[in-house]
Protein backbone atom coordinates (compact mmCIF):
# COMPACT_ATOMS: atom_id res chain seq x y z
CA UNK A 1 0.00 0.00 0.00
CA UNK A 2 1.49 3.31 -1.07
CA UNK A 3 1.49 5.92 1.62
CA UNK A 4 0.66 9.51 0.81
CA UNK A 5 3.34 10.82 3.23
CA UNK A 6 1.71 14.18 3.71
CA UNK A 7 2.28 14.30 7.44
CA UNK A 8 5.33 14.81 9.59
CA UNK A 9 5.29 14.15 13.29
CA UNK A 10 7.01 16.30 15.87
CA UNK A 11 7.33 15.21 19.48
CA UNK A 12 8.45 16.43 22.89
CA UNK A 13 8.48 14.73 26.26
CA UNK A 14 8.92 15.68 29.89
CA UNK A 15 9.09 13.78 33.15
CA UNK A 16 9.00 15.06 36.70
CA UNK A 17 9.36 13.37 40.06
CA UNK A 18 6.29 15.23 41.39
CA UNK A 19 5.90 16.84 44.79
CA UNK A 20 5.64 13.83 47.09
CA UNK A 21 7.82 10.96 45.97
CA UNK A 22 11.56 10.76 46.41
CA UNK A 23 12.34 8.98 43.17
CA UNK A 24 11.05 9.02 39.61
CA UNK A 25 10.02 5.61 38.33
CA UNK A 26 8.70 6.96 35.02
CA UNK A 27 10.74 6.99 31.85
CA UNK A 28 10.14 8.01 28.27
CA UNK A 29 11.95 8.06 24.98
CA UNK A 30 11.29 8.82 21.35
CA UNK A 31 13.19 8.77 18.10
CA UNK A 32 11.59 10.61 15.22
CA UNK A 33 13.96 9.00 12.73
CA UNK A 34 12.13 5.73 13.28
CA UNK A 35 8.76 7.11 14.37
CA UNK A 36 8.86 5.43 17.78
CA UNK A 37 7.55 7.06 20.98
CA UNK A 38 7.36 5.36 24.40
CA UNK A 39 6.25 6.23 27.95
CA UNK A 40 6.64 3.77 30.84
CA UNK A 41 5.63 3.94 34.50
CA UNK A 42 7.69 1.51 36.55
CA UNK A 43 6.90 -0.15 39.84
CA UNK A 44 8.85 -2.08 42.42
CA UNK A 45 10.83 -1.07 45.50
CA UNK A 46 14.54 -0.27 45.90
CA UNK A 47 14.93 1.46 42.54
CA UNK A 48 13.53 -1.56 40.70
CA UNK A 49 10.76 0.65 39.30
CA UNK A 50 13.23 3.00 37.61
CA UNK A 51 15.17 0.08 36.26
CA UNK A 52 12.04 -1.58 34.87
CA UNK A 53 10.73 1.48 33.04
CA UNK A 54 14.13 2.42 31.67
CA UNK A 55 14.72 -1.12 30.46
CA UNK A 56 11.33 -1.19 28.73
CA UNK A 57 11.86 2.16 26.99
CA UNK A 58 15.38 1.21 25.92
CA UNK A 59 14.31 -2.19 24.59
CA UNK A 60 11.57 -0.68 22.44
CA UNK A 61 13.80 2.11 21.09
CA UNK A 62 16.57 -0.39 20.31
CA UNK A 63 14.17 -2.61 18.40
CA UNK A 64 13.33 0.20 15.98
CA UNK A 65 16.85 1.59 15.81
CA UNK A 66 18.12 -1.83 14.85
CA UNK A 67 15.49 -2.07 12.13
CA UNK A 68 16.87 1.15 10.65
CA UNK A 69 15.26 3.95 8.72
CA UNK A 70 14.06 1.68 5.95
CA UNK A 71 12.26 -0.26 8.67
CA UNK A 72 13.46 -3.80 8.10
CA UNK A 73 11.69 -5.28 11.08
CA UNK A 74 12.66 -8.75 12.27
CA UNK A 75 10.05 -11.48 11.85
CA UNK A 76 7.28 -10.67 14.33
CA UNK A 77 7.28 -12.54 17.64
CA UNK A 78 3.75 -11.50 18.41
CA UNK A 79 1.07 -12.37 15.90
CA UNK A 80 -1.72 -9.80 16.00
CA UNK A 81 -4.87 -10.74 14.13
CA UNK A 82 -5.41 -8.53 11.08
CA UNK A 83 -2.58 -6.19 12.00
CA UNK A 84 -0.26 -4.35 9.63
CA UNK A 85 3.49 -5.02 9.58
CA UNK A 86 3.90 -1.83 11.58
CA UNK A 87 1.53 -2.97 14.34
CA UNK A 88 3.08 -6.43 14.52
CA UNK A 89 6.51 -4.86 14.90
CA UNK A 90 5.24 -2.66 17.71
CA UNK A 91 3.61 -5.61 19.47
CA UNK A 92 6.85 -7.56 19.10
CA UNK A 93 8.86 -4.72 20.62
CA UNK A 94 6.47 -4.62 23.60
CA UNK A 95 6.84 -8.37 23.92
CA UNK A 96 10.64 -8.02 24.04
CA UNK A 97 10.34 -5.24 26.60
CA UNK A 98 8.24 -7.57 28.75
CA UNK A 99 10.85 -10.30 28.44
CA UNK A 100 13.59 -7.87 29.44
CA UNK A 101 11.73 -6.62 32.52
CA UNK A 102 10.61 -10.10 33.48
CA UNK A 103 14.18 -11.37 33.13
CA UNK A 104 15.64 -8.54 35.21
CA UNK A 105 13.05 -9.04 37.95
CA UNK A 106 13.05 -12.79 38.23
CA UNK A 107 15.83 -14.46 40.12
CA UNK A 108 15.74 -11.66 42.63
CA UNK A 109 14.12 -11.69 46.04
CA UNK A 110 10.55 -10.48 46.31
CA UNK A 111 11.59 -6.90 47.05
CA UNK A 112 13.43 -6.71 43.75
CA UNK A 113 10.45 -7.76 41.71
CA UNK A 114 9.70 -5.18 39.10
CA UNK A 115 7.07 -4.20 36.63
CA UNK A 116 6.12 -1.38 34.33
CA UNK A 117 3.28 -0.02 32.28
CA UNK A 118 3.93 0.93 28.68
CA UNK A 119 2.26 3.12 26.06
CA UNK A 120 3.84 3.52 22.66
CA UNK A 121 3.10 5.05 19.30
CA UNK A 122 4.80 4.08 16.03
CA UNK A 123 4.28 6.54 13.18
CA UNK A 124 4.71 5.76 9.51
CA UNK A 125 3.54 7.96 6.67
CA UNK A 126 0.08 9.16 7.58
CA UNK A 127 -0.54 6.21 9.85
CA UNK A 128 0.34 5.27 13.36
CA UNK A 129 -0.06 2.23 15.55
CA UNK A 130 -0.60 2.31 19.27
CA UNK A 131 0.16 -0.37 21.83
CA UNK A 132 -0.29 -0.34 25.57
CA UNK A 133 -0.16 -2.42 28.74
CA UNK A 134 -1.31 -1.11 32.12
CA UNK A 135 -2.88 2.19 33.11
CA UNK A 136 -0.77 4.71 31.22
CA UNK A 137 -2.82 6.36 28.50
CA UNK A 138 -2.89 7.77 24.99
CA UNK A 139 -5.23 10.63 24.13
CA UNK A 140 -5.92 12.20 20.76
CA UNK A 141 -6.76 15.88 20.45
CA UNK A 142 -8.53 16.75 17.21
CA UNK A 143 -10.92 19.56 16.26
CA UNK A 144 -10.90 20.95 19.82
CA UNK A 145 -12.05 17.63 21.24
CA UNK A 146 -10.15 15.02 23.23
CA UNK A 147 -10.58 11.28 22.97
CA UNK A 148 -8.88 8.55 24.99
CA UNK A 149 -7.52 5.97 22.55
CA UNK A 150 -6.55 3.41 25.18
CA UNK A 151 -8.55 1.60 27.80
CA UNK A 152 -6.77 1.14 31.13
CA UNK A 153 -5.84 -2.40 32.11
CA UNK A 154 -6.98 -1.69 35.63
CA UNK A 155 -9.20 -3.56 38.04
CA UNK A 156 -11.75 -0.75 38.06
CA UNK A 157 -11.99 -0.62 34.25
CA UNK A 158 -12.38 -4.39 34.23
CA UNK A 159 -15.26 -3.99 36.67
CA UNK A 160 -16.78 -1.29 34.42
CA UNK A 161 -16.51 -3.57 31.39
CA UNK A 162 -18.32 -6.31 33.28
CA UNK A 163 -21.02 -3.90 34.37
CA UNK A 164 -20.20 -4.31 38.05
CA UNK A 165 -19.61 -0.61 38.61
CA UNK A 166 -20.23 2.56 36.61
CA UNK A 167 -17.54 4.84 35.17
CA UNK A 168 -18.36 7.42 37.84
CA UNK A 169 -17.91 4.84 40.58
CA UNK A 170 -14.63 3.79 38.96
CA UNK A 171 -13.27 7.32 39.19
CA UNK A 172 -13.83 7.32 42.93
CA UNK A 173 -12.90 3.74 43.67
CA UNK A 174 -10.22 3.04 46.22
CA UNK A 175 -8.83 0.33 43.95
CA UNK A 176 -7.58 2.67 41.21
CA UNK A 177 -4.03 1.61 41.92
CA UNK A 178 -4.57 -2.02 40.94
CA UNK A 179 -3.68 -2.89 37.39
CA UNK A 180 -4.42 -6.23 35.79
CA UNK A 181 -1.70 -6.24 33.13
CA UNK A 182 1.90 -5.06 33.36
CA UNK A 183 5.27 -5.67 31.79
CA UNK A 184 7.37 -8.00 33.91
CA UNK A 185 4.73 -9.85 35.88
CA UNK A 186 4.68 -12.89 33.60
CA UNK A 187 6.88 -14.23 30.83
CA UNK A 188 4.45 -13.08 28.17
CA UNK A 189 2.05 -10.19 27.91
CA UNK A 190 -0.80 -9.28 25.59
CA UNK A 191 -0.64 -5.60 24.59
CA UNK A 192 -3.71 -3.88 23.15
CA UNK A 193 -2.75 -2.83 19.63
CA UNK A 194 -4.66 -0.37 17.50
CA UNK A 195 -4.17 1.42 14.19
CA UNK A 196 -5.07 4.98 13.39
CA UNK A 197 -4.85 7.47 10.57
CA UNK A 198 -3.41 10.88 11.39
CA UNK A 199 -4.82 14.15 10.14
CA UNK A 200 -2.91 17.42 10.00
CA UNK A 201 -3.39 19.16 13.33
CA UNK A 202 -3.88 16.01 15.40
CA UNK A 203 -1.99 15.88 18.66
CA UNK A 204 -1.35 12.74 20.67
CA UNK A 205 -0.70 12.74 24.39
CA UNK A 206 1.09 9.78 25.97
CA UNK A 207 1.16 9.97 29.74
CA UNK A 208 1.56 8.17 33.04
CA UNK A 209 -1.23 8.14 35.63
CA UNK A 210 0.60 10.82 37.62
CA UNK A 211 -0.71 13.29 35.03
CA UNK A 212 -4.26 12.00 34.61
CA UNK A 213 -4.75 11.50 38.33
CA UNK A 214 -4.70 15.27 38.75
CA UNK A 215 -5.88 16.71 35.45
CA UNK A 216 -9.29 16.06 33.92
CA UNK A 217 -9.55 15.39 30.20
CA UNK A 218 -11.11 18.86 29.78
CA UNK A 219 -8.00 20.40 31.35
CA UNK A 220 -5.69 18.29 29.19
CA UNK A 221 -7.60 19.45 26.11
CA UNK A 222 -7.43 23.10 27.11
CA UNK A 223 -3.69 23.00 27.74
CA UNK A 224 -2.75 21.08 24.61
CA UNK A 225 -5.12 23.05 22.38
CA UNK A 226 -3.58 26.34 23.44
CA UNK A 227 0.09 25.43 23.63
CA UNK A 228 1.93 26.48 20.46
CA UNK A 229 4.43 23.61 20.45
CA UNK A 230 4.65 20.09 21.92
CA UNK A 231 7.53 21.34 24.09
CA UNK A 232 5.45 24.04 25.69
CA UNK A 233 2.45 21.72 26.05
CA UNK A 234 4.58 19.27 28.07
CA UNK A 235 5.99 22.01 30.29
CA UNK A 236 2.51 23.37 31.10
CA UNK A 237 1.05 19.90 31.66
CA UNK A 238 3.75 19.00 34.18
CA UNK A 239 3.43 22.35 35.96
CA UNK A 240 -0.37 21.94 36.17
CA UNK A 241 -0.12 18.41 37.59
CA UNK A 242 2.41 19.64 40.18
CA UNK A 243 0.12 22.50 41.14
CA UNK A 244 -2.71 20.03 41.63
CA UNK A 245 -0.67 18.05 44.16
CA UNK A 246 1.87 16.05 42.17
CA UNK A 247 1.30 12.94 44.26
CA UNK A 248 2.94 10.61 41.77
CA UNK A 249 5.66 10.90 39.14
CA UNK A 250 4.41 12.89 36.16
CA UNK A 251 5.33 12.05 32.58
CA UNK A 252 3.85 13.29 29.34
CA UNK A 253 4.76 13.23 25.69
CA UNK A 254 3.00 15.25 23.03
CA UNK A 255 3.23 14.35 19.34
CA UNK A 256 1.93 16.79 16.76
CA UNK A 257 0.94 15.82 13.25
CA UNK A 258 1.94 18.69 10.98
CA UNK A 259 1.89 18.98 7.23
CA UNK A 260 5.16 17.98 5.65
CA UNK A 261 6.76 20.84 3.72
CA UNK A 262 6.78 20.07 -0.01
CA UNK A 263 10.48 20.88 -0.24
CA UNK A 264 11.47 18.29 2.40
CA UNK A 265 9.84 15.13 1.17
CA UNK A 266 12.06 12.66 2.95
CA UNK A 267 12.82 14.45 6.17
CA UNK A 268 11.10 13.45 9.33
CA UNK A 269 11.70 16.51 11.45
CA UNK A 270 10.82 19.94 10.17
CA UNK A 271 12.34 21.88 13.05
CA UNK A 272 15.88 22.36 14.29
CA UNK A 273 15.29 20.49 17.52
CA UNK A 274 16.75 17.08 18.30
CA UNK A 275 14.91 14.28 16.56
CA UNK A 276 15.24 11.99 19.54
CA UNK A 277 15.15 12.38 23.27
CA UNK A 278 14.92 10.18 26.30
CA UNK A 279 14.57 10.72 30.01
CA UNK A 280 17.75 8.89 30.92
CA UNK B 1 -15.26 -19.42 64.98
CA UNK B 2 -15.29 -18.51 61.30
CA UNK B 3 -16.64 -15.16 60.25
CA UNK B 4 -17.74 -13.43 57.09
CA UNK B 5 -17.29 -9.73 56.48
CA UNK B 6 -19.81 -8.37 54.02
CA UNK B 7 -18.28 -5.53 52.06
CA UNK B 8 -19.50 -3.18 49.40
CA UNK B 9 -17.25 -0.62 47.72
CA UNK B 10 -14.60 -1.12 50.35
CA UNK B 11 -16.96 -0.52 53.29
CA UNK B 12 -17.75 -3.29 55.74
CA UNK B 13 -21.53 -3.49 55.94
CA UNK B 14 -21.88 -6.45 58.23
CA UNK B 15 -19.94 -9.01 60.19
CA UNK B 16 -21.51 -12.46 60.29
CA UNK B 17 -20.41 -15.30 62.55
CA UNK B 18 -20.93 -18.68 60.94
CA UNK B 19 -22.81 -20.35 63.77
CA UNK B 20 -24.99 -22.65 61.68
CA UNK B 21 -24.22 -25.66 59.54
CA UNK B 22 -25.91 -24.04 56.55
CA UNK B 23 -25.75 -20.30 55.92
CA UNK B 24 -27.77 -19.04 52.98
CA UNK B 25 -26.93 -15.96 50.92
CA UNK B 26 -29.39 -14.20 48.64
CA UNK B 27 -31.55 -11.23 47.82
CA UNK B 28 -34.73 -12.34 49.62
CA UNK B 29 -35.16 -11.72 53.36
CA UNK B 30 -35.47 -15.44 54.16
CA UNK B 31 -31.72 -15.83 53.66
CA UNK B 32 -29.43 -15.70 56.67
CA UNK B 33 -27.25 -13.23 54.80
CA UNK B 34 -29.55 -10.96 52.83
CA UNK B 35 -28.01 -8.74 50.16
CA UNK B 36 -30.52 -6.37 48.65
CA UNK B 37 -29.07 -5.85 45.21
CA UNK B 38 -30.45 -6.76 41.80
CA UNK B 39 -27.16 -8.40 40.83
CA UNK B 40 -27.81 -11.00 43.53
CA UNK B 41 -30.19 -13.90 42.88
CA UNK B 42 -33.04 -14.54 45.31
CA UNK B 43 -31.28 -17.62 46.75
CA UNK B 44 -27.79 -17.07 45.41
CA UNK B 45 -25.45 -19.36 47.30
CA UNK B 46 -24.87 -21.05 50.63
CA UNK B 47 -22.03 -21.94 52.94
CA UNK B 48 -21.99 -25.46 54.37
CA UNK B 49 -20.04 -27.10 57.15
CA UNK B 50 -19.03 -30.58 55.96
CA UNK B 51 -16.17 -32.93 56.84
CA UNK B 52 -14.50 -30.49 59.17
CA UNK B 53 -14.42 -27.64 56.71
CA UNK B 54 -16.51 -24.91 55.13
CA UNK B 55 -17.75 -25.14 51.58
CA UNK B 56 -19.24 -22.47 49.36
CA UNK B 57 -21.96 -23.70 47.04
CA UNK B 58 -23.50 -21.67 44.24
CA UNK B 59 -27.24 -22.16 43.92
CA UNK B 60 -27.48 -21.82 40.10
CA UNK B 61 -27.34 -18.06 40.48
CA UNK B 62 -27.65 -15.88 37.40
CA UNK B 63 -24.42 -13.94 37.86
CA UNK B 64 -22.44 -16.69 39.51
CA UNK B 65 -20.40 -16.89 42.68
CA UNK B 66 -16.66 -16.29 42.65
CA UNK B 67 -13.90 -17.16 45.05
CA UNK B 68 -10.81 -15.03 44.44
CA UNK B 69 -11.84 -14.27 40.84
CA UNK B 70 -12.64 -17.89 40.04
CA UNK B 71 -16.21 -18.87 39.30
CA UNK B 72 -17.18 -21.82 41.47
CA UNK B 73 -20.05 -24.24 41.83
CA UNK B 74 -18.80 -25.81 45.01
CA UNK B 75 -15.48 -25.16 46.60
CA UNK B 76 -13.89 -25.38 50.06
CA UNK B 77 -13.18 -22.08 51.80
CA UNK B 78 -9.84 -21.02 53.21
CA UNK B 79 -8.99 -18.22 55.57
CA UNK B 80 -8.77 -14.96 53.63
CA UNK B 81 -10.82 -16.09 50.65
CA UNK B 82 -12.73 -13.32 48.93
CA UNK B 83 -16.20 -14.33 47.77
CA UNK B 84 -17.88 -12.20 45.14
CA UNK B 85 -21.68 -12.19 44.98
CA UNK B 86 -23.06 -9.65 42.53
CA UNK B 87 -21.25 -6.48 43.47
CA UNK B 88 -20.74 -7.39 47.11
CA UNK B 89 -17.77 -9.21 48.53
CA UNK B 90 -17.68 -11.51 51.50
CA UNK B 91 -14.31 -12.03 53.11
CA UNK B 92 -14.00 -15.37 54.83
CA UNK B 93 -11.99 -15.35 58.06
CA UNK B 94 -11.22 -18.55 59.89
CA UNK B 95 -8.92 -18.18 62.87
CA UNK B 96 -8.66 -21.89 63.67
CA UNK B 97 -5.37 -23.66 63.29
CA UNK B 98 -6.77 -26.34 60.98
CA UNK B 99 -7.75 -23.71 58.49
CA UNK B 100 -4.14 -22.98 57.62
CA UNK B 101 -3.38 -24.01 54.09
CA UNK B 102 -1.50 -27.27 54.01
CA UNK B 103 0.57 -26.38 51.01
CA UNK B 104 2.88 -23.44 51.06
CA UNK B 105 1.73 -20.72 48.72
CA UNK B 106 4.20 -19.68 46.05
CA UNK B 107 5.45 -16.10 46.26
CA UNK B 108 2.60 -13.75 45.47
CA UNK B 109 2.63 -12.20 42.01
CA UNK B 110 1.51 -8.92 43.51
CA UNK B 111 4.15 -6.26 43.09
CA UNK B 112 4.02 -3.67 45.79
CA UNK B 113 6.14 -0.79 44.77
CA UNK B 114 6.80 2.44 46.53
CA UNK B 115 4.01 4.00 44.53
CA UNK B 116 1.64 1.34 45.82
CA UNK B 117 0.59 0.34 42.35
CA UNK B 118 -0.20 -3.34 42.37
CA UNK B 119 -0.45 -5.84 39.58
CA UNK B 120 -2.82 -8.73 39.51
CA UNK B 121 -1.44 -11.46 37.35
CA UNK B 122 -4.39 -12.84 35.48
CA UNK B 123 -2.95 -16.18 34.47
CA UNK B 124 -1.77 -17.24 37.91
CA UNK B 125 -4.14 -19.05 40.24
CA UNK B 126 -6.36 -16.41 41.63
CA UNK B 127 -6.13 -17.53 45.24
CA UNK B 128 -2.61 -16.19 45.37
CA UNK B 129 -4.13 -12.77 45.33
CA UNK B 130 -5.09 -12.76 48.92
CA UNK B 131 -5.26 -9.29 50.23
CA UNK B 132 -8.09 -9.74 52.72
CA UNK B 133 -11.02 -7.47 52.21
CA UNK B 134 -10.09 -6.40 48.74
CA UNK B 135 -13.06 -6.10 46.46
CA UNK B 136 -12.21 -8.20 43.49
CA UNK B 137 -13.68 -8.85 40.12
CA UNK B 138 -13.06 -11.82 37.93
CA UNK B 139 -10.58 -10.99 35.23
CA UNK B 140 -11.58 -11.80 31.71
CA UNK B 141 -9.40 -14.06 29.63
CA UNK B 142 -8.88 -12.70 26.11
CA UNK B 143 -11.75 -13.99 24.02
CA UNK B 144 -10.97 -16.00 20.91
CA UNK B 145 -11.11 -14.04 17.68
CA UNK B 146 -14.39 -14.67 15.92
CA UNK B 147 -15.39 -14.25 12.29
CA UNK B 148 -14.74 -10.82 10.78
CA UNK B 149 -17.40 -8.13 10.38
CA UNK B 150 -18.76 -7.32 6.95
CA UNK B 151 -19.86 -4.00 5.45
CA UNK B 152 -22.37 -4.24 2.63
CA UNK B 153 -23.02 -1.27 0.38
CA UNK B 154 -26.73 -0.40 0.26
CA UNK B 155 -26.44 2.90 -1.61
CA UNK B 156 -23.47 4.55 -3.33
CA UNK B 157 -20.74 3.94 -5.87
CA UNK B 158 -17.85 1.95 -4.47
CA UNK B 159 -15.24 -0.37 -5.92
CA UNK B 160 -16.94 -3.42 -4.39
CA UNK B 161 -20.37 -4.26 -3.01
CA UNK B 162 -19.21 -6.06 0.09
CA UNK B 163 -16.16 -5.69 2.30
CA UNK B 164 -14.92 -8.27 4.79
CA UNK B 165 -13.04 -6.41 7.51
CA UNK B 166 -10.43 -8.88 8.67
CA UNK B 167 -7.78 -6.18 9.24
CA UNK B 168 -7.44 -3.98 12.29
CA UNK B 169 -7.92 -0.82 10.26
CA UNK B 170 -10.35 -0.18 7.41
CA UNK B 171 -10.29 3.19 5.66
CA UNK B 172 -13.34 4.60 3.86
CA UNK B 173 -12.83 7.44 1.40
CA UNK B 174 -11.85 8.49 -2.09
CA UNK B 175 -8.11 8.06 -1.66
CA UNK B 176 -6.05 5.41 -3.39
CA UNK B 177 -5.15 4.04 0.03
CA UNK B 178 -8.78 3.60 1.07
CA UNK B 179 -9.91 0.01 1.59
CA UNK B 180 -13.48 0.98 0.84
CA UNK B 181 -13.05 3.30 -2.10
CA UNK B 182 -15.82 5.69 -3.01
CA UNK B 183 -15.96 6.60 -6.70
CA UNK B 184 -16.81 10.01 -8.02
CA UNK B 185 -15.65 13.59 -8.02
CA UNK B 186 -14.75 15.63 -4.97
CA UNK B 187 -14.80 12.71 -2.57
CA UNK B 188 -12.59 13.49 0.46
CA UNK B 189 -9.53 11.22 0.72
CA UNK B 190 -10.65 9.81 4.04
CA UNK B 191 -14.20 10.04 5.39
CA UNK B 192 -14.10 7.51 8.20
CA UNK B 193 -12.07 4.66 9.60
CA UNK B 194 -13.17 1.45 11.23
CA UNK B 195 -11.03 -0.13 13.95
CA UNK B 196 -11.24 -3.79 14.80
CA UNK B 197 -10.44 -4.58 18.43
CA UNK B 198 -10.79 -8.27 19.12
CA UNK B 199 -14.32 -9.06 18.04
CA UNK B 200 -15.54 -5.49 18.27
CA UNK B 201 -15.65 -2.87 15.57
CA UNK B 202 -15.62 0.90 16.03
CA UNK B 203 -16.35 3.56 13.44
CA UNK B 204 -14.69 7.00 13.70
CA UNK B 205 -15.56 9.80 11.30
CA UNK B 206 -12.41 11.56 10.11
CA UNK B 207 -14.03 14.66 8.67
CA UNK B 208 -15.88 16.82 11.11
CA UNK B 209 -18.29 18.48 8.70
CA UNK B 210 -19.09 15.43 6.60
CA UNK B 211 -22.33 14.74 8.49
CA UNK B 212 -21.56 11.10 9.22
CA UNK B 213 -24.49 9.26 10.77
CA UNK B 214 -24.84 5.93 12.52
CA UNK B 215 -28.44 4.83 12.08
CA UNK B 216 -30.26 8.10 12.87
CA UNK B 217 -27.63 9.85 14.96
CA UNK B 218 -24.90 12.20 13.79
CA UNK B 219 -21.59 11.07 15.23
CA UNK B 220 -18.32 12.85 15.89
CA UNK B 221 -16.27 10.54 18.07
CA UNK B 222 -15.82 6.83 17.86
CA UNK B 223 -18.85 4.54 18.14
CA UNK B 224 -19.06 0.79 18.47
CA UNK B 225 -20.81 -0.99 15.60
CA UNK B 226 -23.57 -3.46 16.37
CA UNK B 227 -24.96 -6.07 14.01
CA UNK B 228 -27.37 -4.37 11.60
CA UNK B 229 -26.12 -0.79 12.15
CA UNK B 230 -26.29 1.47 9.13
CA UNK B 231 -23.55 4.01 8.45
CA UNK B 232 -24.42 7.06 6.34
CA UNK B 233 -21.47 8.82 4.75
CA UNK B 234 -21.84 11.51 2.06
CA UNK B 235 -24.11 9.69 -0.38
CA UNK B 236 -23.02 6.28 0.84
CA UNK B 237 -25.06 3.88 2.93
CA UNK B 238 -23.37 0.83 4.45
CA UNK B 239 -24.82 -1.87 6.65
CA UNK B 240 -22.64 -3.63 9.20
CA UNK B 241 -23.00 -7.31 9.95
CA UNK B 242 -21.17 -9.90 11.98
CA UNK B 243 -20.89 -13.14 10.09
CA UNK B 244 -21.84 -16.35 11.83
Amino acid sequence: MALPMAISFQAAGKTDVGCVRANNEDNFGFDERYGIHVVCDGMGGHEAGEEASQLAVQTVLDYFRNAGEDRRYPAPIMAVEGASVRSSALASAVHLANKAVYGAGSGHSADRRMGSTIVCVLTEGDFYSTAHVGDSRIYRIRDHAIEQLTEDHSLVMEQVRRGLITREEAEHSQHQNIIVRALGSEDSVQPDVDEQLALVGDRLLLCSDGLTRHLSSATLLQIIDHAPTPDEACAILVAAARDAGGEDNITCMVIRAGSRPWYRPGSSSPGGKPAWQSSF
Amino acid sequence: MAKLFLRYEGTVLNEITLAKAVVTIGRLPDNLIGIENLAVSSHHARILWRDDQYFLEDNNSLNGTYINNRRVNRSPLKDGDVILVGRHTLVFKDDLERARPRVRMPAPPVLTGMDETMVLASKKPAEEMREPGMATAPIAAPEPVGPPGVLTVLVGKTDKKEYVMSEKLTIIGGSKIADIRIKGWFVPDVLAIINRRGNKYFVSPQKKDAGTRLNDDFINGQKELKDGDVIHLKGLKLIFGLRE
